[in-house]
């Protein structure tokens, strides 16, 4: 009893949660700025771009998509290529093996019979290009339908001198069927395990990543050439507060947003409180401001926008005390 | 079933963590830095009629060359200004000083009025972020065009430095002449910069180690008066001079209290020299320190709870704290030489001091605990350092062998950034030596 209650239980919440995670617009509209904290792990321990790193939050939710509308339905499987075709990633995924290509390839596990599926989808299009009912249905009916005409039809030719024989042929019939439906339920079971496991493995990352993201700040999914390059660029333009009393406090973060062509169109202080009551500090943020403007553009990868469009820098004296 | 179990952990800790997801933001730590001088335009001062006057233009001389000599501004040549501003209540066009790479621009105005006033106007602008920073007025007499430009200076160098500045300062010092056996000297007075200098006693007595008090009014030194040294008053405003007590044995290396009410100095009695401290109104006096060793140069921490001095009780001259009523003594230095001169920083952070070591002198500085030595200067006679009111700078002097005939012994008065850069000689009448800066005037 318990857990049966358990499981309904848990099952609600995975559903609440999973349509929270995808429903929710607030969550949906700050993915982007989830990306750089995946990145920036692997800036950490790999030392090239991290442009695949990058893409893989992307597909991740792709997947969790993927998965939901093969849940259901077993059939959905053709479908999802169908809609997929103009996207050319989960054409190139399947042979990496991620979770959309299992989609496609679950007819084929089943029998070999999905090739003559595959074959019809093509005709039909041509009379009616769009429709998808058309195109479940060719997939479906191939799978018993057709063995059992042909079989009785051989049956009748054959005549009552093979009763014995059709009755074998009926058990054979029997037990390919029975065989096919285990194999059916084996292949959903499967299914739905690996979905279970992609999506686990998908949030388990996600939930590392949220992790360890205040711990690591710096970095977003720009390379480490490309941060090194505005790091020396906005170094150039800084005059640290050379000589002044506690220089090693006076750390100032400026929080700036940049426009499509790198131009600083903001820079705030993030610390209002001290900058209202340290003179120093203010004076050491005056300069920060001014360095942002006076090293305006900032060479950013002008593809990346939507990761570099807002930045915090923090400008750090402590060098100043060594 | 586990799989699930696991699932839902996960998703929980995922929206447990959103927020921070949602606020997370790339970063670049920015630890590198070009130290260099701040480019900045100062503008010839206008007159009412927005034509450039002849005070105008002294006074953007000597806030240009003010800011020039702290060695953290560097003004741009008039001559490169595309379009010289008319008064200071005019937006100045920005694209016009952009090109100039300066970060910020002064702008004023200044003449005699019909009252034979001066008056004086200015606003500092940050070209690159294109406000004003600050601005002010004021009126002056006529002959006070260099202090009232010093402290439009000062206001420039806070802007951009965050510190206090120090151009509305003066400076005594001991003026030398003469050849070595015959060596004449007595106090003089000048500007931070040199200028306004003023002897403020004949040369007939020999004296030393003036030190101003914190109101600025007053300088006690040591005087030899008919050969007995002791520590004297120096009243700037009357020139009025006071022995301060009457002990027994000589008294020297005073230094005033930072509440102005107590001096504190050496007196040696009966061959042991100690430290005192002597109450200005009653002229009592009590001893801080009581050892068989000479402790001398005093200098209170600028809160008053402190005091730094240097004394042989560990068998070479080394620095010490105490607290301001002689207890806890502790050593904080221990590197290989001599140490004398100790000198509080106005702000509280770090120690000056004269060292000795390898045959030559030097100025540096240490934390308060001893930590983190840092030599400025060296010589082959670099002492007595003082502190700029901001606790930037420090003043002192060198002096140079003498020849055997007694000529030579040039000694100058220098000041260096605490940085250790920017090292310039100020220019005196004749020699100088123990230079004393002042606090800010008021």
């Amino acid at each position: 009893m318990d857990r049966r209650s358990l499981i309904i239980s848990v099952g609600l919440h995975v559903s609440v949660a999973t349509l929270a995670w995808i429903g929710l617009p607030s969550i949906k509209r700050d993915l982007p700025a989830e990306q750089p904290i995946v990145v920036m792990e692997m800036v950490q321990s790999v030392p090239t771009t991290n442009l695949t790193q990058g893409d893989k939050p992307n597909t991740a939710k792709k997947e969790q998509k993927a998965v939901k509308s093969k849940k259901p339905p077993p059939p959905p499987p053709p479908a999802p290529p169908r809609a997929k075709p103009p996207a050319p990633k989960p054409v190139a995924k399947p042979v990496s093996k991620a979770p959309d290509p299992k989609a496609e390839i679950l007819p084929q596990k089943i029998t070999p019979k999905p090739k003559p599926a595959i074959a019809q989808p093509p005709a039909p299009p041509k009379s009616k290009p769009k429709t998808t009912a058309t195109l479940k249905a060719p997939k479906r009916l191939p799978q018993s339908p057709p063995k059992r005409i042909n079989k009785l039809a051989r049956q009748k030719a054959l005549q009552k001198q093979r009763e014995d024989a059709l009755s074998g042929v009926m058990q054979n019939l029997a037990k390919a069927k029975a065989v096919s439906e285990d194999a059916e339920k084996k292949r959903r079971e499967k299914e739905r395990k690996e979905a279970a496991e992609t999506l686990t493995s998908n949030l388990t990352t996600a939930a590392g990543n949220a992790i360890r993201a205040p711990e690591k700040p710096v970095v977003g999914p720009l390379g480490l050439s490309d941060i090194d390059r505005i790091r020396q660029h906005v170094s150039s333009c800084w005059s640290p507060p050379i000589g002044t009393a506690g220089a090693n406090t006076l750390i100032v973060d400026i929080i700036v947003t940049l426009d499509r062509d790198g131009k600083v169109l903001t820079a705030e202080v993030d610390n209002k409180m001290r900058l209202a009551t340290d003179r120093t500090y203010r004076v050491a943020a005056d300069e920060a401001i001014r360095t942002m403007f006076k090293c305006s553009p900032l060479p950013v990868p002008l593809d990346k926008y939507e990761q570099w469009k807002s930045f915090i820098f923090g400008f750090d004296p402590k060098f100043l005390t060594r | 079933m586990m799989m699930f179990l696991r699932l839902v952990i996960v998703v929980a800790a995922c929206f447990g963590l959103f927020g921070n997801i949602a606020h997370a933001q790339l970063r670049i730590d920015i630890t590198e830095g070009q130290v260099a001088p701040t480019p900045i335009a100062i503008a010839n001062f206008t007159g009412p009629d927005g034509v450039v006057s002849e005070v105008g233009k002294q006074i953007a001389q000597i806030i240009s060359e003010d800011l020039e000599s702290s060695g953290l501004f560097a003004p741009v040549d008039s001559a490169a200004f595309i379009e010289p501003p008319k008064a200071p209540s005019i937006r100045p066009n920005f694209t016009n000083w952009s090109p100039l790479g300066v970060k910020g621009l002064l702008v004023g105005s200044a003449y005699v009025d019909s009252a034979g006033m001066l008056q004086v106007e200015f606003v500092l602008w940050d070209v690159v972020i294109q406000r004003n920073i600050t601005g002010g007025g004021g009126n002056a007499d006529q002959n006070a065009i260099r202090r009232i430009s010093h402290q439009i200076a000062d206001f420039v160098y806070e802007e951009f430095t965050g510190d206090r500045g120090y151009f509305d300062t003066r400076v005594v010092y001991v003026a030398e002449s003469g050849s070595q056996s015959r060596r004449l000297k007595r106090l003089a007075i000048m500007d931070q910069d040199g200028h306004n200098h003023q002897f403020l006693t004949s040369g007939a007595d020999l004296v030393l180690t003036p030190r101003f008090s914190p109101t600025a009014n007053e300088i006690a030194y040591l005087n030899y008066f008919n050969d007995e040294p002791n520590v004297y008053l120096f009243e700037i405003a009357t020139g009025r001079t006071e022995r301060l007590g009457s002990f027994p044995g000589m008294t020297f290396a005073p230094r005033f209290a930072p509440s102005g009410d107590k001096l504190i100095m050496s007196l040696a009695q009966n061959g042991m020299t100690d430290i005192y401290e002597m109450d200005m109104r009653t002229q009592a006096i009590n001893r801080l320190t009581q050892s068989a060793s000479i402790d001398t140069s005093p200098s209170y921490s600028p809160d008053g709870s402190k005091i730094v001095f240097n004394s042989d009780r560990g068998g070479s001259q080394q620095l010490y704290v105490m607290d301001a009523d002689g207890a806890n003594v502790r050593r904080i230095s221990f590197n290989q030489g001599r140490y004398a001169t100790p000198v509080w920083s106005p702000r509280g952070d770090i120690i000056a001091f004269t060292k000795m070591a390898n045959g030559q002198f030097y100025i540096g500085v240490m934390n308060v605990d001893g930590s983190g030595e840092r030599l400025l200067a060296s010589g082959f006679l670099v002492e007595g350092p003082t502190w700029a009111p901001n606790g930037r700078v420090l003043m002192y002097f060198k002096q140079q062998p003498f020849e055997t005939d007694g000529s030579g012994g040039d000694t100058h008065v220098y000041r260096i950034d605490i940085t250790g850069f920017n090292e310039k000689r100020i220019i005196t009448p004749s020699d100088a030596s123990d230079p004393a800066w002042s606090p800010i005037l008021r």
